[in-house]
């Protein structure tokens, strides 16, 4: 039977704690084969939380490369990553939930960008669209998610609010 | 020698599972030096590999996780390799699993659909 669970010293080497998957042995195992291995650094899940951003008010006028820039003070600190997926706002109740900012003689009010079905629940990661029309004209749309040692930042590119959730992973 | 690993009580007074960073003593390391505790939450990836997109609007097949969570998960999906990317999915998703979706361009066109993306989905332990 396969040790699944080694914890402290194991002859004349050192230990910590090894947990293998089902069917491996936990001290002779390869990387491959390990659920937890101490000499290797976890991720830690410290930190998640939802916000709202702000709405592009931009679309159609003529400055749509200037998205809405929402600020979420995130109270980390440290050295961490964090991944966000966002979903239209609370405030949105219409079923287009991604639209272009139009801008140029080709382009004229908003542009339908994408349907989602289910706006409580469907969740897109981050995506940015330019586009350079032939005759000149810009269009952007999606968002950005990005973060520095104090705030998170999310560029809105949409006609709508968006409900961004993040989790903060940190791996040091 | 540092004691890599606690499991019961340390010297602190906590009680649990303490690994620490090779070089720190598990039974006195601050939060920060230690890989597992009880004190922080870890990610738990509940589910990842690939999912087939279908054409605009029709759902992928259910992908479920492995029991119902209770709470939804974060799933990522679609084409992170290289980013940003115009062959954009996104995920409905519940507490038992979710559907994957292609994602409209400006000019509603869907270069997602019918390609192969992979997802990834994490909750964090409580």
């Amino acid at each position: 039977m396969s040790r699944r669970i080694i914890m402290g010293r194991s002859g004349s080497v050192n230990y910590g704690l090894r947990v293998s998957k089902a069917g491996y042995d936990a001290l002779a195992a390869g990387l491959d084969g390990l659920l937890f291995d101490s000499d290797l650094i976890a991720a830690k899940a410290f930190a998640g939380n939802t916000f709202l951003t702000n709405v592009n008010n931009n679309l159609g006028r003529s400055s749509p490369q200037a998205p809405a820039v929402t600020t979420a003070p995130h109270g980390l600190s440290g050295t961490f990553i964090a991944a966000a997926i966002a979903r239209p706002g609370a405030l949105y109740t219409g079923a287009d939930a991604d639209r272009w900012s139009g801008w140029g003689s080709g382009i004229t009010g908003t542009m339908v960008a994408a349907v989602y079905l289910d706006p409580t629940k469907s969740f897109a990661t981050p995506h940015y669209y330019r586009q350079n029309f032939s005759t000149g004209a810009l269009a952007e749309g999606g968002w950005t998610f990005s973060w520095d040692g104090t705030n998170f930042y999310v560029h809105n590119y949409c006609s709508h609010t968006l409900f961004v959730r993040w989790k903060a992973m940190r791996v040091g | 020698m540092a004691r890599r690993a606690v499991f019961g009580l340390r010297s602190s007074g906590q009680i649990g599972l303490f690994v620490s960073k090779p070089g720190f003593d598990a039974d006195s390391a601050a939060e920060a030096d230690l890989i597992f505790s009880p004190i922080r939450s870890h990610a738990l990836l509940v589910a990842s590999g690939f999912v087939q997109l279908n054409g605009p609007g029709v759902p992928s097949a259910f992908v479920p996780f492995i029991r119902d969570f209770g709470v939804i998960p974060m799933v990522f999906c679609g084409g992170f390799n290289p980013r940003p990317t115009t062959a954009i999915a996104y995920a409905a998703a519940g507490t038992s699993g979710f559907n994957a979706y292609p994602k409209a361009l400006f000019d509603g066109s869907y270069p997602a659909a019918g390609s192969v993306v992979p997802y990834w989905a994490w909750l964090k332990a409580a």
